[in-house]
Formats: C-alpha cells, structure tokens, sequence
C-alpha cells in the first residue's frame, strides 16, 4: 500500500518537484524498498533514453525554402500586397476576346515601369518612352536609368526585374516545338531572374553578359554587369545556374542556392562561394517579382493602340500554379471559354458581369484601367456600344492620371464615331486627347478623328 | 534581430514582419524539427510539418495574445500538426502493411522491413538503439508521446507543458509518470 503511494511521487522525485518533507519520505523508503529503487532506476533510464534521442540540424536548404515559402505568404497574405495577387496570379492564361492563345511562342511583355523607361523597337527602329506595357520581341532593347526600374514578363517562363541603370536586350524567345534558346543580354546594371520549370523547360534559358554565360533552370538569381570593372557577378537565391567565360566556354562552374561568383573579362569563373548578408539581403527581393500578377493589355504603346484594343485585344493575366485560385475567377473563365464554345452571348455577357464583379470585388489602381478597357472591348466585340462607352468612360473619368487615360478618350471617339453615329461625342473625346493629354500616343488619332468629322 | 526580446519579436510579427518572424524560426526550427521529428519518426517529414507549422503561426499570429507565450503557442501548433499527421499515415498504413506484396498472399509489407538489431558493428549499434527508442516511442498513445517528449525530450519545465499541451500541472505529473513507465516497458519488450 505506502509502496503504490510512494511510486506515484517517484517520477516528480526526479525531476526535483516534490517538497522537502515529500523528499525526505520518498529518500527514507527507498532506503528499505528494493522494490521502488528498481522502479526509481527505471523511469530514470526512461527519462536518459529520451534526453539521449539523437538531434538532427535542419538542413541548408530549409531556410531557403521557408524564406521562399514565408515571402509566398506575405505576398498572398499581407495586406500591403496587391488585391490582386491572389485572383490575379492565379491559373489564368491568355484572355482575349477570341479564345485562349496557347502560344507556341512565348511572349515578353514589359511592364510596372516606375521611373523613366525607354524601349527601342527593333523592327521600328526607334525608342519610345515606356508607359502601362508592351510587348517585346528580338533585337528590342529595354533601358532604365538612375532610380528607375521594370519587368519584362514571360508567361510560364520567367520574370525578369530591371534595376536602375540597366540595358537589356531581347536575344530570342524560344519556340517550344525547336526547344531553341530563350536569350536575353545584359550590357549593364543588374537585373533579378525568376525562371521557373514550366511549359518551356526544354528550352535553355541564358542570360549572356560581356563576360559570362548563365544557364538557368527554375532558377531565382541576380546578375549584375559592371562594366568598369569588366566584370560580371552572379548570385543565386535558389535552384543553381551555370556560369561560363567568354574566355573559355567550356569550362564553367555551378552556383547553387546562396552562393555567387565572379567573372572577370578574360579568366575563369572564380570558385562558387557564399553570398554576404547584404548581398543575400539585396536578393531577396526575388521574392516580390515572378509571383507578382501582371495585368496587362497586349498592345503597343504606339499611336496605333486604340485600333489595336479594338481588334480586339488579349488580355494577359500571368499564370501562377502555386498560388490558391479564388473561385470567382476560375468560373469567369469556365463561363467565358463556355461563351466561345457554344457562341452564346448570353454567356458571354455572363463572363463579362463576372470580369466587372472582379474588378468591382479586388480593386486597385494599378491593374484596373487595363481591365475596364478590355471589358470595353468585349462589349465593343458584343455589338453593347452604349456599355462599351460606359466601362471606356470609368477609365478617363476615374483614372485621368493614368497612361490608359487618354486610350480610353480615343477609342470612346471611336466608337461615338463609328458607331453610335454621335459625331459631337466624338469629337469632345478627341479633342480632350488634344487639350489634357497633347503627349500622349493617341493624338494621331484625334487629330485624324477631328479632320474627319470637321469634313 | 539577435538581441531583440522575443515578446518584441512577436508585435513586430503581428506587423507583418517578415524578418521579425525569421528570426523567430531561427531560434525555434531546431528545437521544433527534433521534437516534430521524435513524434513522427521521419526526418524528411518532419522538415516539411516544421516549415508548415512555422507558416500556419505566421499565418494566424494575430490570435496570440500573450507574446511572452510564443515558446509553448510554436509547440502546440507542432503537436497538432504531428498528431494529425499520425491519424492520416495511421489510416494509409493500416491498409498498405496489411495488403499482400506476392501473388501467393503469404508475404506481407511489414515482414520486409529490415531488422537492423542484428547488425553486428557498434556503430550499428548506437544505430539500433535510436530504432528502439523510436519504436517504442512510435508505439506510445499520443497524450504519453506528448508529454514524455516535451518534458524529457526537450526538456519544457511542467508548467510549460502543461500550458503547451492544454493540461493542469497536475495532469502533466500524473502523465508524465505513466509515460516514462511505459515507455520503459515498451522499450525492453522490443529489447527480448
């Protein structure tokens, strides 16, 4: 009987829990009890066997992993992200009014420029000043100067984040069926890379300097180009990347998740070797691009936009597997890929209430005047003018500072003009292009709206 | 962040901080991923339920009212995490290790685990008694499991325990005695 009441105090007796009187007890029975000292002895070997458990360390990599998996969170969580990232970023492909481009060619669209922005098109042979987006192709140059910085998107392929006082130029943008090369060139400055294993992973993906070459595969990294020191650095936040010389394309090194290397004109990549924490620091801003959504409308930024809204347009929504799909959003493409299927207007009219309940449920001013445009344009596609002007008109009156702004003056002129047969309509929108925005791409077009209509 | 107080931490978190919260995983992830570990009985898994763990109390921060508490607030959220995942690898086990791997149907999965016990080396040794530790660990009902490896695994006072697991002091006692017990037990009957 004292032995069953003794045995229920012998664990607390070592761990040092009982009271002076309960130890001295417990220390005078053990004395005669052989009994109690062998269950004493027992739950001691217990109590070491667990203490002598091996511990692990966590490996390397799961701070990457977590810092990746954390910064996802913030990004989708946090209420200073964008409303959009979450419906946004999501499984969206290619909206346009037509159907789903599944693109055996990727597109490169620029975009989010802050600061001064200058592209040069190739096939134009001109550089025009960079506002809302546009798409790019080979041989076209992307420059940004001091204090400004944009990113170049390619849907399932990568984003690519200019910093200040950086040259890009477009190499080539692959095609699935060769698997060829997606190429870009980096002159000067530094730029961050998210490359992600998608539908192009077949297709290299480099990034050439004056002195290196970088292989990338589902890769997050930096490369900074700094010419007066000839030379190009390389840093990786995750995945790996293969950097060769110039001066010997044969021999390269790898550099894995929180490494860098050097490359210096003429000699080998220098060994692979841990990044400094400002370095890690400065690079984990990778975190904030590749997952943000890109909205943009497919258009130039050419005189020509207006007409080319109206054709009508795609509307990229960049894709993002990993991020959670709200439900509004992937029954507005069920609906609308339903609408081009059965050629009803009736579901088309359903899709468009569900893009205007997007716009109206997660608001933001960035992503919003490219939204009511293309929702302009599918009621302009639809033949619903009068709904057309309407979604036209939230974008000039709501968003008068906005790049969009005076697209949405001209394609309302448009279709006063051409449709609705409302000729002082008309000619108010083009000549507000004329009076509050004379800088802008559409004044071609006003212009020639106004000697029309004056005629 | 090394020298900032943990409670302060923990507000900056609830700001939104991410490298607040970074800090928070640095200074718990060992600790958490040896006590996800020991429960569960899998590295590989138990990195992943660390860093899930970790993101769920990022994620829900905001219902920590008492930051002096993050310490037992990390383990509770680990030990619900490590006991659901039990429950579900328990219900795909349970019909995998019983399903006949040969077309005769006599061999079963669970005659093909490897015994290491009669590896002959010492370092083998030291190997096969971290395996028994671990099975008798496995075969403990979770509330003994929890105690036994808060308290001696990782070595929470009583009262930590008792405010991680939800318990009164007294139960984690009472607990903790029947858990080393058998434990014990569990252990020398693998050992015959």
């Amino acid at each position: 009987m004292a032995c069953a009441r003794f045995k229920t105090l012998l664990s607390r007796y070592i761990d040092g829990r009982l009271s002076a009187d309960e130890t001295r007890l417990v220390e005078e029975h053990l004395s005669g009890c052989p009994d109690c000292s062998r269950e004493l002895q027992a739950l001691r070997e217990a109590r070491e066997l667990i203490r002598s458990k091996e511990r692990l360390s966590p490996p390397p990599d799961m701070d990457f992993s977590f810092s990746k998996r954390l910064g996802d969170l913030n990004q989708a969580w946090h209420p200073m992200s964008s409303p959009y990232a979450r419906p946004l970023a999501a499984a969206v492909v290619l909206v346009c009014c037509a159907a789903f481009l599944y693109l055996t060619a990727p597109l490169a669209v620029v975009s989010n420029p802050q600061g001064t922005v200058k592209v040069y098109l190739a096939k134009k042979n001109e550089w025009i000043m960079m506002e809302g987006s546009c798409r790019v192709g080979r041989r076209d140059i992307v420059k940004t100067f001091q204090g400004s910085q944009v990113d170049i998107a390619m849907p399932r392929v990568c984003s690519i984040r200019l910093k200040s006082n950086t040259e890009v130029s477009v190499g080539q943008l692959g095609s699935r069926i060769t698997g060829s090369d997606i190429r870009y060139s980096v002159t000067k400055g530094k730029i961050l890379v998210f490359h992600r294993q998608g539908a192009f992973a077949r297709n290299p993906f480099r990034i050439e300097t004056p002195h290196a070459v970088n292989t990338a595969l589902g890769t997050d990294f930096m490369v900074s180009v700094i010419p007066a020191a000839q030379k190009t650095w390389v840093g990786v936040l995750d995945g790996s990347v293969t950097v060769k010389s110039l001066a010997s394309p044969i021999a390269g090194v790898t550099v894995r998740a929180g490494q860098k290397t050097e490359v210096y004109a003429g000699r080998l990549p220098e060994s692979p070797t841990a990044l400094m924490d400002e370095e890690w620091n400065e690079i984990q801003e990778l975190y904030q691009i590749g997952e943000k959504p890109q909205v943009a409308l497919l258009i130039s930024t050419g005189e020509h936009r207006a007409r080319e809204l109206l054709r009508p347009c795609p509307l990229f929504i960049s894709d993002n597997k990993d991020s959670p799909i709200p439900a509004l959003l992937k029954e507005t493409v069920g609906v609308f890929n339903q609408a081009i299927r059965e050629k009803s207007a009736e579901k088309h009219l359903e899709a468009i209430g569900r893009f205007e309940d997007i716009v109206a449920t997660f608001p933001d001013k960035k992503y919003d005047p490219q939204f009511l445009l293309f929702i302009g344009a599918y009621y302009y596609y639809l033949g619903r003018y009068e709904d057309a002007i309407d979604s036209f008109e939230k974008v000039a009156s709501g968003y008068p500072d906005s790049p969009f702004a005076s697209l949405a003056y001209a394609v309302m002129g448009i279709v006063y003009e051409e449709k609705l047969n409302d000729p002082p309509k008309a000619l108010s929108a083009y000549q507000t292009i004329l009076s509050k925005y004379p800088e802008s791409p559409e004044t071609a077009e006003a212009r020639l709206g106004i000697s029309r209509i004056s005629r | 962040m090394n020298g900032i107080p943990e409670s302060e931490l923990v507000a900056q978190s609830k700001e939104g901080s991410q490298e607040a919260f970074t800090e928070l995983f640095n200074r718990y992830k060992e600790k958490i991923m040896n006590y996800i570990h020991s429960y569960i009985g899998s590295f590989a898994e138990a990195q992943e339920l660390t860093q899930e763990a970790f993101l769920s109390a990022y994620r829900h921060i905001g219902v920590l009212h008492d930051a002096t508490k993050f310490s037992s607030w990390i383990y509770s959220i680990a030990t619900n995490l490590s006991r659901n995942f039990i429950v579900q690898r328990r219900r795909r086990r349970t019909e995998s290790l019983e399903n006949p791997i040969n077309p005769e149907g006599n061999i079963t999965l669970g005659d093909t685990i490897p015994d290491n016990r009669l590896r002959p080396d010492t370092q083998a040794d030291r190997q096969a008694v971290q395996e028994e530790i671990q099975r008798a660990i496995d075969a403990l009902p979770p509330h003994y499991r929890e105690v036994l490896l808060l308290c001696d695994g990782e070595g929470l006072s009583y009262e930590k325990t008792a405010e991680t697991l939800h318990w009164k002091v007294g139960t984690v006692a009472s607990r903790l005695s029947r858990a080393r017990r058998k434990f014990r037990e569990l252990f020398q009957t693998q050992r015959k």
